[in-house]
C-alpha cells in the first residue's frame, strides 16, 4: 500500500497523459509515476487549505471495492465530494491507480491496458462515459448510495474487466439506478457466489435485451417509477429462465428484509 | 418525406410553451424552479407530475416527483445535490397516470434546457456556449444531442471570448450556423426536442424551405453536395442581417483611425 497526495492534471499534464496512453510506450507505468507528481503536469487538490491523502491499494481488483475506497473521499461532504465531477481529477486517478491495478490482474501491460482509450482518459460522451475504468465505479455505487447491494450487477466485476452488463447498464442513465438497476442485479448477479451468472450474455433475455426492452417502452411507461416486484412482472416471456432466478434471490431479499 | 408517427396510447407532446424551467447553483446542490401550465389538458388531477434531470455527456440522472398534478398549473422548486455537469442541466417532464400498478405516461415533454439565473446575457440564446478547461483550441463546436460551442477556458480567455471580443462572433458565428444547418439537416434526430426545434424555426426565418430540415434523412450524393450548398448561403444570409462584416469592418476603420 502506498499512500499519495491527490493531485489534477494541469492543462499540459492532461495532454502528456492522453499522449502517453495513446501512444503506449513500453515504460509507461514509469513514465506515469514520474508524470503524476510532476510540479508542471499536476497541481495539488486540497480541501480546507490541506492536501487530500488517498491510499493505492493493490490487492483492489473488484468494481465494488474500488468504489468503496473512492466513497472514502468522494462521499457527501468529504474531502473530494465537489470534486466528483473533475475530468482532470479523474483522469490523474487513472494514472495513479494503474500501476496497481495492472499488477492485481495479473496480466500483461498491454492486455490489462486494452484496446480503448476512453478505459483511461474519461470521454464527455455519453455512449463512452461510464467505459472510464476508474470512475464507472464510483459513479455506479454513488448512484445506488441507498443500497449498493442493488447495484451489484454494475459492481460484481474486476475493474479491468467491466463485462457486458456493466456496458449495457451503467451506459444508460435510466437503468444505472434505482428499481431498474436492483432488476438488472435480481436477473445477471448471483447473490450466493457474488460474481454473475454463467452465461448471462448469452440470448434470449441477455442485457443488450434488456436495454432494448426499456427503450421500448420508455414512452409508454414511466418505469422508472415501478418496484422491482412490478418490473420483474413487466419482463416478457424471454427473460423467463433469468427471471426464476431472480424470483429466488428476491424471496431471499424480502426475507431479509430488503425492501 | 415527412416523419409519420402514431401514438397509439394517447399521450399527449406537452408544448415548450407550457413549461418555464429555471436553476441556479448553490453551494453543492443546485435549485431548479419549474412553472407549468397543463390545466387545459383533461389529465386527472391524481396524475403525478415527474422530472428527470439529466446532464448531457455524463451518466448523472436526477428523478424528482413533484407530485400531484392537481388543477394542473402550478410551480415547484427543488433542490438536490448538483449534477456533475451542472450548467448543462437538460429536463424531461411527464404526467404519470397510475393505472393498475403501472405509471402510464400521458403527456411528456423532453428536451427541456432550463435558464441559468446566474446567466446574465440579455437575451438566452439557442446555442448553448459551455466553457471547457481542456479545450486546445479557441472553440469548437460539438454535436451530441443538441449543438454546442465550446470555448476554452485557457489563459482566461472563456470570458473574453463570450462576451468581451468584438471580433468573436462576426469571424465564428457564420461558420456554426453553416456546420448546425449541415449536422440537422444530415443526421436523424428528434425534432421534438425544444432548442432543435427552435433551430428549425431559426433557419426558416433564413429562408431554408420549410420542412427541408425534418423531412427524411435519406439523402444521396448530389442532395449532401446540395446541403452544404444551402448551408453556406444561410451563413450568407445570417452575417448579412446581422451586418456581421460591416461590424468587423467598422472596428477596423475606428482601429485605423485611432
Amino acid at each position: 500500500m502506498i499512500t499519495i497526495d491527490v493531485r489534477r492534471w494541469t492543462t499540459l499534464g492532461q495532454d502528456r497523459f492522453i499522449s502517453l496512453i495513446r501512444s503506449r510506450p513500453e515504460d509507461l507505468l514509469d513514465q506515469l509515476d514520474l508524470l503524476c507528481v510532476d510540479s508542471d503536469a499536476t497541481e495539488m487538490v486540497t480541501h480546507n487549505g490541506a492536501p487530500v491523502s488517498m491510499e493505492i491499494l493493490p490487492t483492489i481488483k473488484r468494481r465494488l471495492d474500488l468504489a468503496r475506497h473512492l466513497d472514502g473521499l468522494f462521499g457527501p461532504k468529504l474531502p473530494l465530494a465537489t470534486h466528483v465531477g473533475d475530468v482532470r481529477l479523474w483522469n490523474w486517478l487513472s494514472a495513479a491507480w494503474m500501476r496497481a491495478l495492472v499488477a492485481g490482474s495479473g496480466k500483461d501491460l498491454q492486455k490489462a491496458m486494452g484496446v480503448e482509450d476512453e478505459r483511461w482518459v474519461l470521454a464527455s460522451n455519453i455512449l463512452r462515459y461510464h467505459r472510464h475504468l476508474v470512475s464507472s465505479p464510483y459513479f455506479a455505487y454513488a448512484a445506488n448510495r441507498e443500497d449498493p447491494k442493488k447495484a451489484m450487477c454494475l459492481l460484481a466485476t474486476d475493474v479491468l474487466a467491466p463485462g457486458e452488463v456493466v456496458e449495457r447498464i451503467a451506459g444508460k442513465r435510466s437503468l444505472s439506478t434505482g428499481a431498474v438497476c436492483h432488476l438488472a442485479t435480481l436477473l445477471y448477479y448471483d447473490a450466493t457466489s457474488g460474481a454473475l451468472r454463467p452465461g448471462h450474455t448469452s440470448k434470449p433475455g441477455n442485457p443488450k435485451m434488456f436495454s432494448y426492452f426499456f427503450s421500448q417502452i420508455d414512452l409508454t411507461v414511466d418505469y422508472e417509477g415501478v418496484g422491482v416486484d412490478e418490473l420483474l412482472k413487466l419482463l416478457p416471456s424471454n427473460f423467463g429462465r433469468w427471471v426464476k432466478l431472480a424470483l429466488v434471490d428476491r424471496a431471499k431479499e424480502l426475507a431479509t428484509g430488503v425492501g | 418525406m415527412a416523419k409519420v408517427e402514431f401514438n397509439y396510447t394517447g399521450r399527449v407532446q406537452l408544448l415548450p410553451t407550457e413549461v418555464y424551467a429555471s436553476f441556479r447553483l448553490d453551494g453543492d446542490d443546485q435549485v431548479l424552479t419549474l412553472k407549468w401550465t397543463f390545466s387545459h389538458y383533461s389529465f386527472p388531477k391524481t396524475s403525478k407530475v415527474i422530472v428527470e434531470v439529466e446532464s448531457p455527456g455524463t451518466t448523472d440522472v436526477r428523478r424528482l416527483d413533484l407530485g400531484a398534478l392537481g388543477d394542473g398549473d402550478r410551480s415547484a422548486t427543488e433542490r438536490f445535490p448538483r449534477l456533475r455537469n451542472p450548467e448543462l442541466i437538460r429536463l424531461r417532464v411527464k404526467v404519470v397516470e397510475n393505472v393498475d400498478v403501472l405509471p402510464m405516461i400521458r403527456g411528456v415533454l423532453d428536451g427541456i434546457y432550463p435558464l441559468d439565473e446566474s446567466d446574465n446575457s440579455k437575451s438566452k440564446s439557442i446555442l448553448k456556449i459551455v466553457r471547457d478547461d481542456e479545450l486546445g483550441v479557441p472553440w469548437q463546436l460539438r454535436f451530441e444531442e443538441i449543438p454546442v460551442l465550446y470555448l476554452t477556458g485557457r489563459r482566461d480567455l472563456f470570458v473574453y471570448l463570450k462576451e468581451s471580443s468584438r471580433e468573436f462572433n462576426p469571424t465564428v458565428l457564420p461558420e456554426i450556423v453553416s456546420q448546425i444547418f449541415e449536422w440537422l439537416a444530415l443526421g436523424d434526430h428528434d425534432f421534438d426536442d425544444e432548442i432543435l426545434g427552435q433551430w428549425v424555426i431559426f433557419f426558416e426565418a433564413l429562408g431554408c424551405e420549410p420542412g427541408f430540415l425534418e423531412t427524411s434523412r435519406t439523402r444521396t450524393d448530389d442532395e449532401v453536395e446540395d446541403v452544404g450548398s444551402r448551408g453556406v448561403r444561410l451563413s450568407e444570409e445570417f452575417a448579412r442581417r446581422f451586418e456581421l462584416v460591416e461590424s468587423l469592418a467598422g472596428g477596423s476603420d475606428e482601429g485605423g483611425g485611432a
